[in-house]
């Protein structure tokens, strides 16, 4: 893994979103205190894909619906994504996943 | 709940009005009921084919193919400025209903709010 | 004389006073909203060569749309227009 210092802005999101990889996630994770598994990666793609789709990084209301749809009944609730990704889930995953802040989260 | 018709105006990247309405109708959306109604270049929101590849601009106009996930329930639009655009239904990226000049006035007095530059 | 228009002819009288006051020789480019014009037929009886700018016009997706008088032009090309005229009026 490369130790070059990533260009963040001051709330720790990428600001070149060409900067992101898997390795990028993982440190940006590790900013975080999270340590990625699975389950965080079936989420981050799940983003990935809406923001390709959309150019948009979902809000919490958004990404607990995509993931109840892609990953099934259990994963698609606020208490899984807030366990995985701490408290705001879709601000985090959307920072770990190397996209812009939700539009409407603080 | 309050009831909120967003009016879109303006042509995309030729300012800011057109990203700061859509990025007011991702919150919006949050606490309202919301729908969109564009008129004049405002309709070019959403006409499909767009690159911004060569401005220091962002291609949101796919953004709205994501309002209905956020809950917004209809996105109308002018058919008397649609028509002078030369433009028809098809040529825009996201479902809409098109309504004439009586129609437009009906949708602003079922609303509570309207908000838009 | 180079004639720049910048804003959609719907969203006021820029277009219209360029066009009002062209004199023999003048040319005319659209950018930004102003490119909106080269999709409508109201310039189709414009005398005066219409170029418009290529990255303004795909930003907007109104490649399939263009009259068949206005010429695509990058932002070189635009330079080199406004070096061959001796006066450039900005329509807005």
């Amino acid at each position: 893994m490369t130790e070059l210092a990533l260009s963040l802005d001051k709330e720790g999101f990428l600001r070149r979103l060409s900067d992101w990889s898997p390795e990028v996630a993982e440190r940006l994770a590790e900013n975080e205190g999270i340590e990625l598994t699975e389950a965080h990666w079936a989420v981050i793609h799940i983003v990935r894909d809406y923001y390709a789709r959309y150019r948009i990084s979902p809000a919490t209301r958004v990404l607990v619906r995509l993931v109840r749809e892609k990953l099934g009944e259990d994963q698609g609730r606020s208490i899984y994504l807030m366990q995985l990704f701490t408290g705001k889930p879709a601000k985090l995953v959307s920072k770990i996943a190397g996209l812009p802040k939700p539009a409407n989260c603080d | 709940m309050k009831r909120i018709l967003f009016i879109q105006r303006h042509g995309p990247h030729g300012s800011l009005f057109g990203q700061e309405t859509l990025d007011a109708i991702l919150m919006g959306s949050a606490f309202a009921s919301c729908s969109v109604l564009l008129l004049e270049d405002g309709i070019y929101q959403v006409l499909k084919g767009q690159d911004a590849g060569q401005l220091e601009s962002r291609d949101y106009s796919v953004t709205y193919g994501a309002l209905r996930d956020y809950g917004v329930e209809t996105i109308y639009v002018s058919a008397r400025h649609l028509a002078a655009r030369g433009l028809a239904t098809e040529d825009l990226l996201v479902e809409t209903v098109p309504l004439d000049d009586a129609g437009v006035t009906g949708l602003l007095h079922e609303h509570d709010v309207i908000l838009g530059a | 004389m180079l004639h720049t228009v910048n804003k959609s002819p719907f969203a006021g009288s820029a277009l219209d006073n360029c066009l009002a006051f062209l004199a023999g020789g003048d040319e005319i480019v659209l950018l930004e909203d102003g490119v909106v014009a080269a999709t409508l037929d109201i310039i189709d009886r414009c005398e005066a060569p219409i170029y418009a700018i290529e990255a303004d016009v795909k930003a907007r997706g109104l490649s399939a749309r263009l009259r068949s008088t206005v010429k695509l032009i990058g932002y070189d090309e635009f330079v080199n227009l406004c070096t061959m005229h001796n006066s450039i009026r900005s329509w807005s």
